[in-house]
């Protein structure tokens, strides 16, 4: 099954393995939002959405809306 | 004298003030520029 | 010209770019607007040594040179238009030592432009904190650039960065990666095209479908022939570019930057664990609000009274030091009231914009925007609305600004359509001089019957932004592509000289730009209630000493006759009573009609038209209060302000759309008469039709 970023659980971690979708603003490219770069879930709001990530260092937070477009592999601890 | 001078006051007080408040909200419609209209000017 | 060197500071959001701006600047700088549009342009002197001075930019914050708000395009018409005035002889690029990585994005695009530039990596005092260390010669040369370390906090690196922007000729102008490798084919062929232009500029103008105005028209059209690819193959590329930078970036970095995570200290993530909690989040936020509001309203009332009573004597004293005549009297009775209508505001505005700069500067705001993001998009609204949403209780002009992150333009156009509806500091004194003459004094709960009516009418205010927010969004049919993406800075201690280099500016633009309306207005309301046509306003006395012969008047009494004769044949009178059936059904008389009309030009305006008309020509030094309690209603008899009349204006002013200078904000925000229109009659009639029916139910 394709996994995307919207399937993440709290403090979680995964890599991000495709954001080609058109869906996908650049700004989110441009904010490090780019295939190989780790992502975590560091916090949900109320009812799951938006989503607070931590992309290599860089600390964002989008809707899930978008994140169901953003593909990740899912990092075994 | 003194009233003629005050008379004059008024007059260019308000002569200021009504030129004042004509540049600042009637002026400037003239040059209104194109820039992003009703939609969202294709950003994003 | 001869000696002064153009630079521009340009950086992502976040980065302390405004400290390093203030740092170099002081109090050397000016707010003012680009030409046209109302992106805020700052911009300021700095001494450099050998007498030489620098003109420095403070451009708009952004991610990358690929805008998506009107602010970032500021940016980039800047940085493409060789011939402006202000294009930068160097670029400061600001980054913050903790996401150097992301900043470099930007870094590496400038660069592609061909300017020199600096790179000022700022925030250093954190890199022991956060275990990171950096090669600063490696990085200078990988990047072709030179490297100013900046602590804005502990005041160090500016003289570096002074002296590296003296010796701009240095820097060199080489780009540090070369993009057009993304697709040779395509980028060969635009070089062949324009073989005089730069080719990353080309790409820009290509991929940027915002307005360049200032961009040579024939050179753009020129470059239509060239969107030879589809839309999305341009984002396509545009991704690509994007991520060839980041693999030259991460490179550099690899050998550049060290940072040792063992020994960074997380503080971020234990605020953030209650600060977004799902239950302490909303509790602090709310807590925070209610301390921002009990500041406004409490803290501020004693420099308020201290203004008014300030103002009040002035006037007395002018009157009787200064020799009498008309033009003392429009000192007294219109110039003076004026302006402390003004200035009266000054602690409100000040407390607001100090609390919201530190909300700001502290990394806060993001996580409201966070926690509130949800619940407002049921409204059609978005979590970055919260921001207007706040602000526009101080006032909607800068609120309506603030709307400008809102990605999504519906949502957009929602928050700036509902802003004006949140109680913003000129209902105010309209509201605290009526509730004082209608509502007993008595308690309930502990709580007065005054304060909680003011308490209501704030709901209320809100109430009306969520509902119609929640109306425009069934009833508009715009589709705009939605999307959110909103940074969660680092929590930083706001820096005293940023917060209060704001609240300065912002007080000074208040005074300087309403108040200058405020006081042009009272001056014309003033020449219109003491000035009037025909015999009734010219032979006043003679009519009204004639009327009243019969009866045995004190001179005082007669006076005081003449002086409301007088005023009702004044150009202001005649225009009263002739809009006066259009507002008797909501309990008003024609004066109450007048401060309505001239308070369309700003709120406050109809307490201080109430003054001015009650004033005119009146000796006695009563307040305005006593004056508006003891004016009687010239139809039912009874006091006219009463429960009925008093609620039905309150009620008006809650809902009524009466500010010029939002409407013309909202009209250069959307770049359309239709929005503002809209706002005007749906604002307007909504306040008619509440004010008429609270007026009818309860007389």
């Amino acid at each position: 099954m394709r996994h995307t970023l919207a399937h993440l659980k709290r403090g979680e971690k995964a890599t991000i393995t495709d954001v080609s979708s058109i869906h996908i603003p650049l700004k989110l490219l441009e904010m490090g939002c780019l295939p190989g770069n780790t992502v975590e879930l560091v916090q949900l709001a109320p009812f799951q959405d938006p989503m607070y990530l931590n992309i290599n260092g860089s600390h964002l937070a989008i809707r899930k809306e978008t994140a169901k477009h953003i593909l990740i592999e899912k990092v075994d601890e | 004298m003194n009233n003629v001078i005050q008379n004059i006051l008024v007059f260019s007080a308000l002569a200021i003030a009504i030129v004042f408040l004509v540049k600042k909200f009637l002026w400037k419609k003239s040059k209104s520029k194109k820039a992003c209209g009703n939609d969202d000017c294709g950003c994003h | 010209m001869s000696k002064q060197i153009n630079v521009a500071l340009i950086g992502n959001p976040n980065t302390g770019k405004t400290s390093v701006f203030n740092a170099l600047t002081g109090l050397n700088q000016k707010v003012g607007n680009y030409p046209g549009i109302t992106v805020e342009k700052k911009e300021g002197i700095c001494k450099l040594p050998r007498g030489v001075k620098a003109h420095i930019i403070d451009l708009p914050g952004t991610y990358s040179l690929n805008a998506s708000s009107l602010d970032e395009n500021v940016v980039i018409e800047l940085l493409l238009n060789k011939n402006d005035k202000d294009f930068p002889d160097v670029a400061v690029v600001v980054s913050d030592v903790e996401n150097l990585k992301r900043n470099l994005l930007l870094f590496t695009q400038i660069k592609d432009l061909e300017i020199p530039t600096i790179l000022v990596i700022n925030m250093a005092d954190r890199m022991e904190y956060k275990g990171i260390s950096l090669d600063i010669p490696y990085l200078e040369e990988q990047l072709n650039t030179k490297i100013a370390l900046v602590s804005t906090r502990r005041k160090q690196g500016i003289n570096e960065l002074k002296q590296l922007i003296t010796n701009f000729k240095e820097v060199s102008q080489e780009p540090c990666l070369n993009a057009s490798q993304v697709d040779k084919d395509y980028f060969e062929g635009l070089r062949k095209a324009f073989p005089n232009q730069l080719l990353y500029k080309l790409w820009l103008v290509i991929t940027q479908d915002v307005n360049f105005g200032k961009i040579d028209r024939n050179e753009v059209e020129a470059l239509d022939d060239f969107k030879t690819k589809s839309k999305a193959d341009l984002k396509r590329l545009q991704q690509k570019e994007t991520i060839k930078r980041y693999q030259f970036i991460n490179n550099v970095l690899k050998v550049g930057q060290t940072i040792d995570s063992s020994k960074a200290k997380d503080l971020r993530t234990k605020l953030d664990r209650i600060l977004t909690h799902k239950v302490w989040g909303y509790l602090i936020f709310f807590m925070i609000l209610l301390v921002i509001f009990q500041a406004i309203y409490d803290w501020s009332s004693v420099p308020m009274d201290f203004i008014d009573s300030t103002f009040a004597s002035l006037s007395e004293w002018s009157k009787n030091k200064l020799p009498a005549g008309v033009f003392t009297n429009l000192l007294t009775e219109g110039i003076i009231p004026g302006l402390g209508g003004i200035v009266i505001f000054i602690p409100q505005i000040a407390f607001l914009f100090l609390f919201i700069s530190v909300l700001e500067e502290s990394g806060y705001m993001s996580r409201v925007v966070f926690l509130m993001d949800r619940i407002m998009r049921r409204f059609g609204l978005s979590g970055k609305s919260v921001v207007p949403l706040i602000s526009g209780t101080a006032c909607a002009i800068p609120a309506v600004m603030a709307t400008r992150n809102i990605e999504s333009w519906k949502e957009r156009l929602i928050t700036i359509l509902v802003t004006p509806f949140t109680t913003c500091s000129a209902r105010l004194p309209v509201y605290l001089i009526i509730i004082s003459l209608v509502i007993p004094e008595g308690r309930f709960l502990g709580l007065g019957y005054q304060a909680l009516t003011l308490m209501l009418l704030y709901l209320i205010g809100f109430g009306a932004a969520v509902v119609s927010a929640y109306i425009l969004n069934k009833v508009l049919k715009i589709r705009s592509k939605s999307f959110f993406v909103v940074e969660m800075p680092n929590y930083k201690l706001p820096l005293f000289k940023n917060v209060g280099l704001t609240v300065l500016e912002k007080t000074k633009s208040f005074v300087f730009g309403a108040g200058k309306i405020i006081l042009a207005i009272s001056i014309i309301l003033w020449f219109l209630a003491s000035y009037g046509p025909g015999d009734n306003f010219n032979k006043a006395e003679e009519i009204i000493t004639n009327e009243y012969a019969s009866q045995q008047l004190s001179e005082e009494e007669l006076q005081q006759h003449i002086a409301s004769f007088k005023l009702e044949h004044s150009f202001i009178g005649i225009t009263g009573r002739a809009i006066e059936p259009v507002i008797r059904p909501l309990g008003y008389d024609w004066k109450i009609g007048i401060a309505i009309v001239s308070s369309f030009a700003a709120r406050e305006v109809f307490v201080g038209t109430l003054a001015t008309i009650y004033s005119v020509g009146n000796d006695d030094e009563a307040t305005i209060k006593n004056r508006m309690a003891a004016e009687v209603n010239p139809i039912l008899g009874g006091p006219l302000f009463n429960f009925a009349s008093g609620i039905s204006l309150l009620l008006f002013y809650a809902f009524a759309m009466q500010c010029m200078s939002t409407l013309a904000i909202v009209k250069r925000e959307t770049n359309s008469w239709k929005w503002p229109l809209l706002q005007l009659v749906f604002m307007s009639s909504l306040a008619y039709i509440v004010a008429l029916i609270a007026y009818q139910f309860l007389k």
